[in-house]
């Protein structure tokens, strides 16, 4: 159909604002999390190829081209590609976790989109995160499980969507704080400590962390 | 004591799904309703036909697009009437939020649409024709879309059959405004067949 005769007469802004998220003045909001109305979207980075060393400057939230992406099912752990031009789906309930990306398993009631993008031009390859925005009983969960046995080491949960990272790094501070908590109680196995997906909290102890699992 | 609810003694115990994959490039899947989005994304072949998200403003109509072709990542915000060029024969306004990516690859550009992500949405859509002359909308229909694990595939047949009555009823297509008529329209379906020339009959 054509509409030529009823185009808007001006640039787009005009009519609607913040219209396009990667627009250069709006993408940093998504660095973390942006609540967008329905959903929250979130937009990482691949700055670097590994693990930035604790005190190199580095976004607050990013991701290392060397990753993988796991989810916990009944038949255990399973590796989930990341294609470029593909939308990967997290369904709601489902442990899921990125190495060097956040040193837990998050568990929440809201399916994950996630779609990686090549680089284009001179921005870098990217990930983008949409999901619902928790709302009434939803909740947020950050966990430990033994990486030998996949028993549950520990457990904390939040259900304040916008209290999101205070609660994750609170979780990682807790597990952390006592050595028990990574000793497996089934089969004895010394996990690593946890680490926040915002690296700019990270103590050199869970720096190192970072860059083992 | 803990309640570990209904355990089913015969059968294992049900356990979450594990992601799945939509890639860009298979143009046969066409919507997909799974878990809490309705999921369609399009590839639009260099020199083809583009998949173009296109917005009402009031009377007017514009393409969210940048003129540079880079990527964009949009929201089509809850009560915008929003049309697809090359997918949908109508234009469509959800009560929920959806998000639209478009983006450059290889072989022309990639878009996605995924709608949903809260609670019940989306619960109902209003399908309408845009004068072309002049922006009035022609004959909103607004269709309740329900629940359950094929309601989107239902809403997408009833959105079928309110385009297969605008066609074929010269009269709703005629503008109230201007006076001019709509041609026929694409008949949309699950599985992305390409666009009908406009005015071909079905």
């Amino acid at each position: 159909m054509d509409y030529s005769n009823i185009y808007i007469d001006g640039p787009l802004d005009e009519y609607v604002a913040d219209w396009d998220y990667f627009d250069d003045a709006l993408v940093k909001q998504f660095f973390t999390f942006r609540d967008v109305g329905d959903n929250v979207v979130g937009i990482r980075m691949i700055e670097r190829e590994k693990v930035a060393e604790y005190g190199q400057t580095a976004q607050p939230v990013s991701l290392p081209a060397v990753r993988k992406n796991y989810e916990l099912g009944q038949n255990g752990v399973v590796e989930v590609p990341r294609i470029p031009f593909s939308a990967h789906v997290t369904r709601a309930g489902t442990p899921h976790r990125t190495q060097h990306a956040f040193g837990y398993w998050h568990i929440n009631d809201k399916d994950e989109i996630i779609i990686p993008l090549p680089p284009e031009g001179d921005t870098p390859p990217r990930i983008i995160i949409i999901m619902g925005k928790p709302a009434g009983d939803g909740s947020d969960r950050f966990a430990w499980y033994c990486e030998k046995c996949l028993t549950l080491l520990f457990m904390r949960e939040s259900d304040d969507f916008n209290k999101f990272w205070a609660a994750e790094l609170d979780a990682v501070r807790a597990y952390n704080a006592d050595p028990q908590h990574q000793i497996c109680p089934s089969c004895g196995h010394q996990n690593p400590l946890g680490y926040s997906g915002m690296q700019s909290s990270d103590s050199p102890e869970e720096r190192a962390a970072r860059f083992v699992w | 004591m803990v309640s570990k609810g209904f355990i089913q003694t015969d059968k294992p115990i049900p356990g979450p799904e594990l992601s799945f994959v939509r890639m860009f490039n298979d143009s046969e899947a066409g919507w997909q309703q799974r878990g809490q989005y309705s999921i369609w994304t399009g590839e639009s072949k260099e020199g083809g036909q583009r998949f173009r998200l296109l917005e009402r403003f009031g009377n007017r109509v514009g393409a969210i697009e940048h003129e540079d072709g880079r990527s964009v990542l949009h929201k089509v915000s809850a009560g915008t009437s929003f049309t697809i060029e090359g997918l949908l024969g109508f234009w469509l306004k959800f009560d929920c939020d959806a998000m639209w990516l478009d983006t450059p690859c290889p072989s022309g550009r990639y878009s996605l649409l995924a709608v949903g992500g809260t609670g019940g949405k989306p619960g109902q859509a209003v399908v309408d024709w845009v004068c072309p002359k002049c922006g009035e909308s022609l004959d909103p229909q607004t269709i309740s879309i329900g629940s359950g694990p094929r309601a989107f595939k239902r809403f997408l047949s009833e959105a079928e059959g309110v385009t297969a009555t605008f066609n074929s009823d010269a009269d709703l297509r005629a503008c109230r405004n201007c006076g001019s008529v709509h041609p026929a329209t694409t008949i949309t379906n699950a599985r992305n067949e390409p666009e009908r020339l406009h005015g071909e009959r079905n």
